[in-house]
């Protein structure tokens, strides 16, 4: 028995030997291994012979633009993984992961997932790991596909739109990377969103460390400049000694300690324009994207980079690296982490290199090359391949070669030739017929492309009627889990991807569906709805998009009708019920609340405001990706910005005007122009924009003042886009992108349009620029010219028109120029400022020469044009700026980064507009184009009163005291933007001012905001399309999104607060907090320690016994209004004390003192107790939290009432068991209290 | 003239954004002076001697805000030097010895030693030759300085434009605009920073309004629009300005908060 297992084992060893690469040899992640070194120590045979060819379509990478998809390639192309003669491979655009035999090429097995699986999969003993848009980790067992374990790594089951589809709100794209049976992933690419990244034990899925909270780090953002926005996971993850490096999107990796989770390093500043999802290492160094295939490479210790242009995507093979490119290099790491060049050959690896055995298989635009590497001798090419499509991916594993070619196939080489080379691909089924029930929704809903949710998939024929009929994007929520596998199999085989169709399958509960995506809604199965269940119909209700989403019953009888009837009976502003035909509620006119923004500075107005009241923190995301930034015109150029009306939002390119849908960010249309592109020249971009080298990290396009002095060409109205084009108005349908008519002046002269805006039924055009040159006299310019041009900004007459017929009604003209900034209309009277622009006037002044007759602020009737007055003093600035509620207008310059030399903010004036008297006159700086907020005025961090001129003031949140209003805005061109309840600009990353707390300037972080205003509130949704082209900083991501108030979400502020060390009257310490923020009673909270921006310096004195620092997401926290209190904590206090006045005699008073808590370690009942003590007396005895509690990651308030205390207040928390832990503690003062 | 209205005149943005460093030391600190460029135009070969007299030009120019360089233009008769600022040609000379002068004069000196002293600026006063209209203008001027709370810290000197010690001073600063050579009134430069000089002031523009915008404007809090957009001309000078002396702005401001800028 002995000697027959022996002989077993001999062959089993013999036939392991004798092939070319030893059945260990899997290829089980990307690039091989934990180190993606692309390198295994399996031979393949010197002669390959390709034995098979699979196609598959092209991918579809999830980013839209160039430079994206250069630095996050992770769903470019196929990526296979090999194990146990089966390769592996995730579909981005069907949801699925497909096992395929790798003698054959036939498929195994396949298996769906709940979201696009856009990151490379991983094996091992067994079983396939991978993550999925959809939020989950899955583990798959390899031989059949069936699910061993399932962990969510998102902390909801929430959906929003993301590049296109309907996703998790936390998509996980942590590219997982497994050691020592731990997988390390990650769900979440916006930090504003809260991240969370873990370790999971490879067999269970049990999770072995979980970061949460680091994403609300504060720290420097590109440009130097600091937002709460910390790494963003998005990309393969690699390790390197100790350490996990976490993909940062499009910037250099961040590294975290394998073992405990912390985070080590994230030199997102620091690493400067460079980065990218693609990391290699060893234990030393790490290899990281810069651009195209080219890397840097870093001290895996540091993160500090030791070499730029280190060479193209490398293989590692201990410290031999030899990097790929149109030919091989081989170098040399050295002990002191420097390369030598080895030797180089002539090979073309420009698609891929990997090393097996001792040979390197390059592959590239020819084919495939293999080069034998022995020691001593000179690298021979042994082997090659010619293909006639570049070759972009190369895998090694069990005695096969598998190359991925740019055109989707899968090819695979053995050692043996074979007689006929197996050609595989299926043919789609396609769709079959739809039902008439389908063309009747169709033909009468109207609504033929957008986002279509249909409750209950099993009308096929609906379905396939729905594909074929439109474009919509469907989204099918199906209840039975069977019938959802069923309907992917078949749209599948039909080839239609899931873009088009998808599902979601929630048994029991309703889905957590992003609100106003669906263009129409189709309830086609009763199970769906209960008519009795109010919240559902809101909810349903909610989904549908404004401005005429459509809700179809498609089933008949009374529940139908029971259905419409409790609708109406839901009394939702803007429902109306078409009973004709098909009966259907529509979702009519705009959210109630939302307010549209037109014209550059939000109306003819300029006030400079939203009315939006929908917009406010807290804030998550609605929809991101899904449109380019290539129709939008490059970011330093400052062209206008966006202008949104009707759930359209209205944006312009160097030759395009294009619509995007407000809640979605679909395209609706775009037209282009080269009239436009030759109006834009010299003045929202010139020779320094290179359109063809989007990769290049060159200065592209230097800044220009733009529409900051020349104003909009553009007007969005609910009919039309009003467009100028050379010396004409183009009148562009806003709802399909058709030119409908074309006005001019009507008179012979118009060479260009000037100045555009539009009120009421009324168009008003400047015919022709006035021309400064003359004045400035500078024939030589010193000065940056861009800066000096003058000649952009007024126009030499008005003309107003009806802007529906063409009809000129009147016109007038300028003694020196109207000012484009200050030409505004309110209550029928037109506005203007008709002289030299400031820069020029100063000139004059500073050479004792009087200004030029004819300076004047006019007002006229703006249906007659007749002159209602005219004022010759006091004439000063470029902006006007008109409040209708208070009838006040508002005389100012427009100073803001990018504009014009001369436009200092140092005077305002206010006029009654009906009296034409003064108001107030003010010596005040400012710098921002004023906006008027109702009653107040509001600069670049400071505000007025807008009937007085005084400053703002409000009260001190810790000593009640008076104090001026101010905040702080960090790195960002572009102005200030207001909407009700907000201020919203770029400061280093999307910032905001809360107008409704004392809290100071928020971070929305994670995405690079506009270099020109973007960030503007309108219909519901602070939206913020990409208006960063050209752009090379490493933000986390690069996209358009929208944003829409999400009450349960976190986010953090940085108060810039300054104690004046008068008695404290209330006060927040949250302890180990990212950031500050004000509670709902207004009481402001600060971090503690203090770790972002400046302390408030209140003194904090506390003393501990090894002390750790835990934080969570709020999200985590189960708390009815203060999750973000208790998700972080210090753990080991022993005592701590306030400091609350300055002054050590002032005489006690009474403090309410409430002490947040929350078991974060997730300790059990008696694992941790402690007494609590204040002030020296014992509040509590054996305080357990999760006693109190009831659980884990619930919050506890403990209040105790009557406090005495003076200059201090001191808690104690001793130990009875375990380690003390401490939230938050909240001192009232009782007095204030009482108030 | 109301005094409110007399504000616009600023030359350059006085706002109160982020920056509490104010506009003079925030731009001697870290805004580098504009290169001017000093190019050799010859035919191609070029004497051992023309080298080793490049090789000092190269080292004298590391010490000076110019970048030196030879261009080959077949059209030149005898090779020469140009001097440029932008795209502004200043002077042509004929050899490395007289370029060697154009960097340095006694009042360039005197206002670098002034500006690393910790000044808030040094006031040159280009004296037209007009001395009524010299005197009118520095009457004014002293006028304005001794009822100033930073007269202490402002440095006035005057300069004839005539002087030729100082003419390569007097061709710079007429450049500062395109018609100031044309223009027979005296000015009054504002230099701050690393040797940067405001556009002037000029004939009945030397007013007590004016030079107290002009030092309300270097003692205001610094901005991004001054950063971005920095006012003024540099002008041509021998300076090692990594050393500056801690601006006295601050030792009057910290002492007289109403002075500052709100």
């Amino acid at each position: 028995m002995k000697l027959k297992i022996f002989i077993f084992l001999w062959i089993i060893f013999f036939l392991n030997s004798y092939h070319p690469l030893k059945a260990g040899n899997d290829w089980p992640m990307w690039r091989y291994d934990k180190n993606r070194s692309a390198s295994t120590s399996g031979k393949l045979a010197d002669e390959l012979y390709l034995q098979w060819q699979a196609k598959f379509s092209v991918r579809i990478p999830v980013w839209d633009d160039p430079l994206n998809r250069n630095l996050m390639q992770f769903d470019r192309i196929l990526e296979p993984v090999v194990a146990d003669n089966k390769i592996f491979v995730g579909f981005n655009d069907q949801d699925k992961v497909v096992a395929m035999d790798i003698n054959t090429g036939k498929e195994i097995w396949h298996f769906y997932a709940d979201g696009p699986v856009r990151l490379p999969l991983t094996i091992y003993n067994g079983k396939i790991v991978f993550t999925g848009d959809d939020g989950y980790c899955y583990c798959l067992n390899t031989s059949d596909g069936s699910i061993i374990w399932k962990r969510f790594l998102a902390p909801a089951e929430n959906k929003l739109l993301g590049n296109k589809r309907l996703i998790s709100m936390w998509p996980a794209r942590g590219g997982i990377v497994l050691e020592d049976d731990i997988i390390y992933t990650a769900a979440s690419i916006f930090p504003l969103m809260g991240t969370f990244i873990y370790a999971l034990d490879a067999e269970t899925g049990d999770i072995i460390w979980k970061n949460e909270g680091t994403g609300s780090n504060y720290i420097l953002q590109p440009h130097n400049s600091p937002a709460f926005a910390d790494v963003a996971p998005q990309g393969t993850f690699t390790i390197s000694g100790d350490k996990l490096l976490v993909a940062g999107g499009r910037s250099v990796p961040a590294a975290f300690d394998k073992k405990s989770g912390e985070k080590i390093y994230y030199r997102l500043a620091a690493s400067g324009k460079t980065g990218g999802a693609f990391t290699c290492a060893n234990d030393k160094v790490f290899f990281n994207h810069h651009r195209w295939r080219e890397t840097w490479m870093y001290d895996a210790e540091t993160g500090e980079r030791l070499t730029k242009d280190a060479g193209e995507y490398p293989v590692i093979d201990g410290n031999n690296i030899y990097f790929s490119g149109n030919k091989i290099r081989a170098s040399r790491l050295n002990d002191d982490k420097t390369l030598d060049s080895l030797w180089s050959i002539n090979a073309d690896a420009s698609g891929d290199l990997i090393k097996a055995g001792d040979c390197l298989y390059a592959g590239g635009r020819e084919g495939i090359t293999a080069v034998r590497i022995t020691p001593g001798k000179v690298p021979e090419v042994i082997w090659s391949f010619d293909s006639d499509v570049k070759i972009e991916r190369l895998v090694a594993a069990n005695g096969k070669l598998i190359a991925v070619t740019e055109n989707g196939d899968i090819m695979t080489f053995g050692d043996t030739p074979v007689q006929e080379i197996t050609r595989l691909g299926k043919d789609k089924t396609g769709l079959k017929r739809g039902s008439s029930k389908a063309r009747k929704i169709i033909r009468q809903s109207g609504v033929s492309e957008g986002y279509c949710l249909v409750f209950g998939g099993e009308d096929t024929k609906l379905l396939n009627g729905l594909l074929s009929g439109t474009d919509l994007n469907i989204i099918v929520y199906e209840k039975d889990k069977g019938r959802v596998n069923s309907l992917r199999e078949y749209y599948d085989e039909a080839g239609i991807i899931a873009e088009r169709i998808s599902f979601l399958q929630y048994k029991d509960q309703f889905p957590a569906l992003p609100k106003y995506i669906s263009n129409l809604t189709i309830i086609n199965d009763p199970f769906y709805i209960n008519y009795n269940d109010d919240d559902l119909l809101e909810q349903i209700y909610e989904i549908t998009r404004p401005y005429g989403g459509k809700i179809v019953l498609g089933f008949r009888g009374s529940e139908r009708d029971r259905i419409i009837e409790n609708f109406i009976a839901l009394n939702i502003q803007g429902v109306t019920v078409r009973e004709s035909g098909l009966p259907m509620l529509i979702k009519e006119g705009s959210l109630p609340g939302a307010s549209p923004w037109t014209h550059n500075y939000g109306d003819i107005a300029n006030t400079v405001k939203s009315d939006d009241k929908l917009v406010k923190a807290p804030l998550g995301i609605l929809w991101f990706g899904g449109n380019s930034n290539l129709d939008v015109l490059p970011r330093h150029g400052h062209g206008p910005g966006e202008q949104v009306i009707d759930g359209r939002l209205i944006i312009q390119g160097v030759d395009c005007i294009s619509a995007r849908d407000v809640y979605t960010g679909r395209v609706l249309w775009k037209r282009e122009s080269e009239q436009l592109k030759e109006d834009n020249w010299l003045v929202f971009y010139d020779e320094t924009y290179d359109e063809e080298n989007p990769l290049d990290p060159k200065y592209n396009q230097v800044h220009l003042p733009g529409a900051n002095a020349r104003g909009t060409n553009f007007i969005a109205t609910k009919e039309f886009v009003y467009l100028i084009e050379g010396n004409k108005c183009s009148l562009i349908d806003i709802t399909n992108g058709e030119t409908v008519k074309v006005f001019d002046t009507g008179s012979d002269n118009t060479k260009e349009l000037g100045y555009i805006g539009v009120y009421e039924d009324l168009l008003i055009l400047g015919n022709n620029f006035s021309e400064f040159t003359g004045l400035e006299n500078d024939s030589i310019r010193i000065k940056n010219p861009k800066f000096t041009n003058y000649d952009l900004t007024a126009s030499r007459e008005l003309i107003v028109l009806d802007r529906f017929t063409g009809k000129r009604l009147w016109s007038t003209n300028a003694n020196h120029g109207f000012l484009h900034n200050s030409v505004i209309a309110g209550d029928d009277v037109l506005y203007c400022l008709d002289k030299l622009p400031q820069y020029l006037e100063t000139k004059l002044r500073r050479r004792g020469e009087p200004l030029p007759e004819g300076s004047r602020l006019v007002y006229l009737d703006i249906r007659t044009g007749e002159k209602l007055y005219e004022k010759t003093d006091d004439i000063f600035g470029t902006w006007l700026g008109y409040s209708s509620e208070h009838k006040l207008l508002l005389q100012a310059t427009r100073p803001s980064r990018d504009m014009l030399n001369g436009e200092e903010g140092n005077r305002m004036i206010a006029y009654n507009a009906v009296t034409k008297e003064k108001i107030w006159d003010k010596a005040v700086k400012y710098g921002n184009p004023p906006i008027i907020h109702n009653d107040k005025i509001y600069t670049s961090g400071e505000g007025f009163h807008l009937l007085t001129g005084e400053p703002l003031t409000e009260r001190d949140p810790v000593t009640g005291e008076d104090l001026k209003w101010s905040y702080k805005r960090e790195y960002g061109c572009g102005y200030v933007a207001a909407s009700e309840y907000l201020l919203t600009f770029r400061s280093a990353s999307a910032g905001f001012i809360n107008l409704e707390a004392f809290e100071g300037t928020g971070s929305l972080g994670g995405w690079k905001p506009g270099c020109s205003t973007n960030l503007i509130v309108a219909d519901g949704v602070l939206n913020s399309p990409d208006y960063t082209r050209t752009c090379q900083c490493a933000y986390q991501n690069q996209t358009s999104l929208a944003l829409i108030n999400m009450p349960w979400m976190s986010y953090w502020t940085n108060s810039n607060y300054k104690w004046n060390g008068n008695p404290v009257k209330q006060l927040g310490l949250n302890f180990n907090a990212p950031g500050d923020r004000s509670s709902d009673d207004n009481v402001l909270w600060f971090e503690f320690p203090y770790v972002s921006g400046a302390p408030p310096e209140i003194p904090v004195t506390i003393d501990t016994i090894d002390i750790l620092k835990i934080r969570k997401e709020p999200f985590s926290i189960i708390s009815e209004n203060t999750p973000w209190i208790s998700s972080s904590a210090l753990v080991g206090i022993k005592n701590f004390e306030i400091g609350l006045a300055d002054d050590n005699n002032i005489p006690e008073s009474s403090y309410t003192v409430r002490l947040y808590f929350s078991e974060l370690e997730d300790k059990k009942q008696g694992e941790r107790m402690f007494d609590i003590k204040i002030q020296g007396e014992i509040v509590a005895e054996e305080f357990d939290i999760v006693k109190e509690a009831g659980k884990p990651d619930k919050e506890i308030v403990k209040s105790f009432h009557g406090i005495k205390a003076g200059s201090s207040i001191k808690v104690e928390l001793i130990p009875r068991a375990g380690k003390t832990l401490i939230c938050g503690i909240e001192l009232v003062q009782e007095n204030l209290s009482q108030k | 003239m109301k005094p409110v209205y007399l504000k616009t005149l600023l030359i350059a943005a006085i706002i109160s954004m982020a920056c509490t460093t104010k506009v003079s030391e925030w731009v001697l600190l870290n805004s580098f002076a504009d290169k001017y460029r000093l190019v050799y135009y010859h035919k191609g070969d070029q004497a051992t001697e023309v080298v080793t007299q490049h090789k000092e030009l190269e080292r004298w120019s590391e010490t000076t805000n110019i970048v030196f360089k030879s261009e080959v233009k077949q059209a030149v008769s005898d090779p020469y030097y140009a001097l440029y600022y932008g795209n502004r040609l200043f002077g042509e000379y004929d050899d490395s010895s007289s370029v060697k002068s154009i960097n340095t004069s006694p009042v360039r000196d005197k206002v670098v030693e002034e500006l690393l002293a910790g000044k808030l600026c040094v006031m040159l006063y280009l004296k037209s030759g007009n001395s009524e209209k010299d005197n009118q203008g520095l009457q004014v001027i002293k006028k304005s300085l001794d009822s100033s709370p930073f007269s202490e810290i402002i440095t006035l000197i005057e300069i004839d434009r005539g002087s030729t010690t100082e003419k390569h001073l007097v061709s710079l600063l007429l450049n500062v605009e395109s018609d100031l050579k044309e223009i027979d009134e005296p000015m009054l430069f504002g230099v701050f920073g690393r040797f940067r000089a405001l556009e002037p002031l000029l004939g009945r523009g030397i007013t007590e309004d004016n030079i107290k915008l002009l030092i309300d404007f270097l003692t205001a809090d610094c901005s991004c629009l001054i950063k971005d957009n920095l006012p003024g001309v540099s002008i041509l000078c021998k300076a090692d300005w990594e050393r500056p002396s801690p601006a006295l702005v601050n030792v009057i401001l910290d002492a007289n908060p109403s002075l500052l800028h709100r």
